[in-house]
């Protein structure tokens, strides 16, 4: 009798550990998984379900349409454009901030006493908000009195004209991507063993040898991190549009993201806004599926 | 160890509640404050020095009125998308965090009007309690364009004119009478060519800056005859605007023939890009602009040359029908309580009395909405100091009443319509008649798409 009380006891206290032990993760998740279900995932379903209808200035919902709101905002060359737009801004802001930064990391590689002071300089970029960064350039860019102008002596309208506009914004977004992207490079960089690139300038390979066959190999996951990573941040990308252009001139900087956010809060049209929330996250998620098809061919992760 | 963990726990779980309930923080506080008066909370839209005056106006009012009837006024600075803001407090139905009193833009009242915490102003003028400015004295114009089928929807607060200025020492320099600016679009297109210095092919000196867009197309639109209507139900304010009518009437291919004269020039930069600081550094010899500038382009130019405003460039010579009111109003929210109401019609009827008036406009350029102003020696001394402002005075009452901008609710999707089709024809890319087909079809269907899922 008292043996079996004892044992289960002891296969009580036993559960309860166990049941402890298998709560406490969720206990962890909790917090996150709280605001993730209430500002994230909530809010996509509902975006989602009321895509197919017809919504008013309001928000609520009139009759069901279907692939109505999709049709028209497909057939939209504004909407059109704004995806041109967003892959341009992509493909031109994400390689070359990643570019300079892997420059940078390998130039700040050689640990020496002001190697701290140039670290922070090419890391700053990091600590500067989009919006400030945005009215800096605004500045920097205006045609007539701006900075830019003035130094290479040219008559850019950096801003207003629709053939460079979106270069223009690239160009910030590439200045303020490289801080973080170097952050990550120069300790994957440092992280090569010494070992491997002395064996390596002992077996006589040259600078490229040693930097395209070596470094950027070992390397290879960390940049691939960053693409990923760029690539949903630059798909994204409208508070550069909203502060600096709203989408102009003629559309030519609207990007999707900022499509969506005009239509439905200047123009109260939630229509459009679902529909362009979708697609966009619907393109994004291709373009994060090519990268991965990249990982299986380029990274190395031994 | 153990204990460790519970305080680490005790700490995580405190920190999750406290930014739960950050979250979800209503504003509890009483009508009344602790000296017993009525606390009403102002939003308003106005900065640097609009907004020093915009708080002197409220502090005055705390000190006087407010304290002889018992109200203090907290303002607030929202930015200038009051709006928005407003917009997604009624989308939430979340009536305690309205404030009693905001300040809005004329294009956004018939999106207020849908809001079932909106307190019409005629409303509390036909209830009759509390008068203190009598509806009579308000200007006509400013009434007409806060009001909706006939109602008035917003009080009318700080507004505005477009107007013409330009470079007198320039128009001097190239022969140009300095006291006889143009009238109409075609004597503005004869000065831009005198106005024009080219090196080699470079344009050095341009005659005319504008982009046109709503707004002033809105005004070239609505003044031409008598006055002229932007859109159908007497451009919105007669019930919901669902179409343009500047295209069946003509009046937008009469405007573009007369600005294709502009444009012809060569002379006339179709994009905006620093309009203040190019004007007073004489890049061009006119510019069109709200007269809430005077005072921006004052102090920019200073002593480096004389300018003047003149009224805007008609479409015809016989037209009669002058320019639209653009401004903000002030929007009455009933946040159930009937003192805070009470409270907020003191207040908004203050801000349209001559004295806050008189001391907000002089310090910022706005001009007065309350006829009394006229009256008053003050007034007088700073309209003949400030002939330029003087202009924009006499061109707002002259106008006919019903020249005003659309409620076109949509007024963000037909700006960029207008800017960017008015700017390809500015540079030349466009001819008159595709501009025309382009702005008219596109406005429309965007409008059809607004009717469809409201009306």
């Amino acid at each position: 009798m008292e043996k079996q009380a004892s044992f289960t006891g002891r296969g009580r206290v036993k559960k309860k550990k166990r049941l402890s032990k298998r709560i406490e993760p969720f206990l962890y998740l909790a917090p996150a998984l709280i605001f993730f279900v209430g500002f994230t995932y909530y809010p996509f379903a509902k975006t989602v379900f009321s895509s197919f209808f017809l919504v008013n200035s309001m928000g609520e919902i009139r009759e069901f349409v279907g692939l109505e709101n999709f049709i028209s905002v497909l057939t939209n060359p504004a909407f059109l454009q704004s995806i041109k737009n967003t892959l341009i801004y992509v493909v031109m802001s994400s390689p070359i901030a990643i570019f300079i930064a892997l420059l940078l990391a390998m130039i700040a590689n050689r640990k020496t006493k002001l190697s701290p002071v140039y670290e922070m300089l090419y890391a700053i970029t990091m600590a500067v908000s989009m919006s400030v960064a945005a009215m800096i350039f605004q500045l920097m860019y205006n045609p007539t009195i701006g900075i830019l102008n003035y130094i290479f002596n040219t008559h850019f309208n950096w801003l207003n004209d629709k053939k460079i506009a979106m270069i223009a914004l690239s160009l910030i977004a590439v200045w303020l991507n490289i801080g973080y992207n170097f952050l990550f490079l120069l300790s994957a960089v440092r992280g090569i063993s010494s070992d491997l690139l002395e064996s390596a300038d002992i077996d006589g390979a040259n600078f490229f040898q040693r930097t395209f066959k070596i470094i950027v190999p070992i390397i290879s996951p960390t940049v691939f991190y960053l693409i990923c990573n760029s690539l949903a941040k630059n798909m994204m990308m409208s508070g550069l549009v909203l502060i600096l252009t709203q989408g102009a001139p003629q559309g030519s900087t609207e990007t999707m993201i900022s499509f969506m956010y005009k239509q439905s809060v200047n123009n109260l049209n939630y229509n459009d806004g679902y529909a362009a929330a979708i697609i966009a996250f619907i393109i994004t998620s291709i373009a994060m599926a090519f990268s991965f098809s990249f990982e299986k061919k380029g990274v190395h992760y031994n | 160890m153990k204990m460790k963990k519970v305080i680490s726990l005790g700490l995580a779980a405190a920190m999750t509640v406290s930014l739960l309930t950050a979250c979800g923080q209503t504003t509890e506080e009483s009508s009344t404050s602790s000296d017993g008066n009525v606390q009403i909370e102002y939003w308003h839209t106005m900065s640097g020095v609009n907004g020093e005056a915009m708080e002197a106006v409220v502090n005055t009012f705390n000190e006087t009125v407010g304290a002889e009837n018992g109200i203090t006024v907290k303002s607030v600075y929202q930015g200038d998308d009051v709006s928005e803001k407003l917009k997604t407090l009624a989308q939430a139905n979340d009536t305690k965090n309205f404030p009693n009193v905001a300040q809005i833009v004329g294009a956004g009242v018939p999106s207020a009007l849908d809001y079932e915490q909106l307190i019409k102003v005629e409303d509390m003028y036909e209830k009759g309690e509390n008068i203190t400015v009598a509806k009579e004295d308000l200007d006509e114009h400013s009434v007409r364009a806060f009001s909706y089928q006939d109602e008035l929807i917003c009080m009318p607060f700080n507004v505005s004119s477009i107007l013409l200025y330009y470079n007198k020492d320039m128009f001097e320099e190239v022969g140009l009478d300095p006291e006889n600016p143009p009238q109409t679009i075609a004597e503005m297109a004869e000065a831009c060519e005198k106005l024009l210095v080219k090196d080699g092919d470079t344009v050095t000196r341009y005659g005319l800056n504008v982009a046109v867009r709503r707004y002033q197309l809105a005004n070239w639109i609505g003044g031409q005859g008598e006055y002229n209507f932007f859109g159908n139900n007497e451009g919105g304010r007669a019930g919901m605007m669902t179409e343009v009518t500047f295209g069946e009437d003509g009046s937008l291919d009469k405007f573009l023939t007369e600005w294709q004269k502009v444009v012809d020039t060569g002379a006339y930069k179709e994009v905006e890009d620093n309009i203040n600081e190019e004007f007073s550094m004489g890049l061009f010899g006119m510019a069109i602009m709200s007269s809430a500038r005077i005072g921006t382009i004052d102090s920019l130019v200073g002593d480096k040359f004389e300018w003047a405003t003149a009224p805007l460039p008609k479409v015809d010579a016989a037209d009669t029908g002058g320019t639209a009111v653009g401004g903000s109003c002030l929007a009455m929210f009933d946040k159930g309580d009937e003192a805070q109401v009470d409270a907020s019609w003191i207040f908004t009827q203050y801000l349209a009395s001559p004295e806050a008036q008189i001391a907000f406009d002089t310090a910022t350029g706005y001009l007065p909405v309350n006829t009394k102003v006229y009256d008053e020696a003050d007034m007088q001394t700073y309209m003949e100091e400030n002939p330029n402002y003087t202009v924009a005075v006499d061109q707002m009452r002259n106008s006919n009443v019903n020249v005003q901008e659309p409620f076109d609710i949509i007024n963000w999707e037909l700006d960029e319509i207008i800017k960017n089709n008015m700017a390809e024809f500015g540079a030349g890319n466009q001819d008159k008649d595709t501009t025309c087909t382009n702005i008219v079809e596109q406005c429309n269907e965007k409008l059809a798409e607004y009717a469809r899922a409201n009306g």
